[in-house]
């Protein structure tokens, strides 16, 4: 009988934690889009921390790393990962630095096409940009706590590396929670965000790298 | 007239091609003596199933890249996937016993010769030329025994406590034309390893993350 009630109560609590993940698409996404809208207009700047998993499908565990994130509205952005391994990527306007832990390059992102590319991508997640991109198609979900946006690449270049892209934005305040990159294969890369700061102070020097 | 004299030319061009080649063989040999018994040599990165995952930067003429490198040994072969850090994918090539299979590769790197290179670099890494019938040789004076694959102008030297691979020259008709080193053992992984070639412009440096 114990194992029964065991039974009945895992399948109740599994279904209804199944009910509150599992998306459903938004039909009329215009007032989503909407929020979604005013929440970038009104995100001056984030300060984050996250962390990346890259899921290869021949590992039995994802590769993990992280780092912080700083972004500062309109074209400015701090990408650093801290651990394991030490990688900066930092883009202001249309210059762009990476050290690779030894090394600092910097790139004019106006002649090359696919560092323009990256940074594009970037900054039109972060702004929202991207949702009204001729480069993807979208498409709208919610579950309980966030609005899951599906892009797919339309074009040859980015679909090499990317089969779809998923932004998850938090119902709380509609601001990027977590990305989720798939490839064609099974593999993908997610970034999720956490202690995330809006609208903090950002100073000039955590953009620019000397 | 004229022909026989261009035909005896060459005739006696390619006498001394082969003097020298035989002379160069004879000295590479020299260096070595047959060992008195048999060492049970290890190959690295092979036990089957497991992953490793490194640090990596590749120099390949004026183009630096750097990433992560993932090696899994399969029941029939290596897989090496080499993505950068913030998880685009470049490679994915699948090293069999006599070929490969490629299963992915970013446009601009999808060059033959480059995947030739990679491919034979990596078994070179790995030891997968080296067979069980191969000739095996002792190096003078040396705490290192050396190991010559009997049809391949590869030489490993092994250092003859741990039975581990320190270091390893591929030859071309005159020289040494590549370099490979394994440093910092940790159990039986080399936490780091390089790769240089003198003949063309293309050099790895690999760091063990896990």
């Amino acid at each position: 009988m114990k194992i029964i009630t065991t039974l009945i109560i895992l399948v109740i609590s599994t279904t209804g934690f199944a009910q509150t993940n599992t998306f459903k698409k938004i039909i009329n996404p215009a007032a989503v889009v909407q929020k979604l809208n005013t929440a970038s207009k009104n995100t001056k700047t984030i300060d984050s921390d996250f962390k990346q998993f890259k899921h290869l499908d021949i590992l039995e565990n994802d590769i993990e790393s992280t780092g912080h994130f700083s972004f500062r509205a309109t074209d400015k952005v701090r990408w650093e990962y801290l651990q394991p391994y030490s990688y900066l990527i930092v883009m202001n306007g249309s210059n762009m630095w990476i050290n690779d832990g030894s090394k600092t390059k910097k790139y004019d992102t106006k002649s090359n096409q696919m560092f323009k590319e990256i940074n594009d991508l970037m900054v039109g997640m972060l702004q929202g940009k991207i949702l009204k991109s001729d480069k993807f198609t979208v498409e709208f979900f919610e579950n309980k706590k966030h609005i899951l946006a599906k892009l797919k690449p339309k074009f040859g270049e980015m679909q090499e590396f990317l089969s779809e892209m998923q932004l998850f934005f938090d119902k709380k305040d509609y601001t990027v929670a977590k990305i989720k990159m798939l490839e064609n294969s099974e593999d993908y890369t997610l970034i999720e965000f956490y202690n995330r700061k809006m609208n903090v102070d950002l100073p000039n020097s955590k953009f620019i790298v000397k | 007239m004229d022909k026989n004299y261009k035909h005896s030319d060459l005739t006696k061009k390619i006498i001394a091609a082969v003097i020298f080649l035989l002379f160069f063989q004879s000295c590479v040999i020299s260096e070595f003596k047959p060992v008195s018994k048999t060492y049970d040599y290890k190959k690295i990165l092979s036990e089957t199933g497991k992953s490793y995952v490194y640090r990596t930067r590749i120099h390949l003429y004026d183009n630096n890249f750097s990433g992560l490198i993932v090696i899994k040994r399969q029941e029939k072969g290596h897989r090496i996937v080499f993505l950068n850090e913030i998880g685009m994918k470049f490679f994915d090539i699948e090293l069999l016993p006599d070929s490969y299979k490629i299963h992915h590769i970013f446009k601009p790197m999808n060059k033959k010769m480059l995947i030739k290179l990679l491919v034979s670099d990596f078994n070179f890494i790995l030891l997968n030329d080296i067979k069980s019938e191969n000739k095996i040789l002792q190096e003078k004076k040396s705490e290192e025994f050396a190991l010559k694959p009997k049809i391949v102008k590869d030489i490993y030297y092994f250092d003859k406590n741990s039975l581990l691979p320190t270091k390893a020259f591929k030859y071309s008709v005159f020289r040494k034309n590549t370099f490979l080193n394994y440093k910092n053992y940790k159990d039986v992984i080399p936490q780091k390893i390089t790769i240089k070639h003198k003949n063309i412009k293309f050099a790895m440096e690999l760091n063990f993350i896990k």
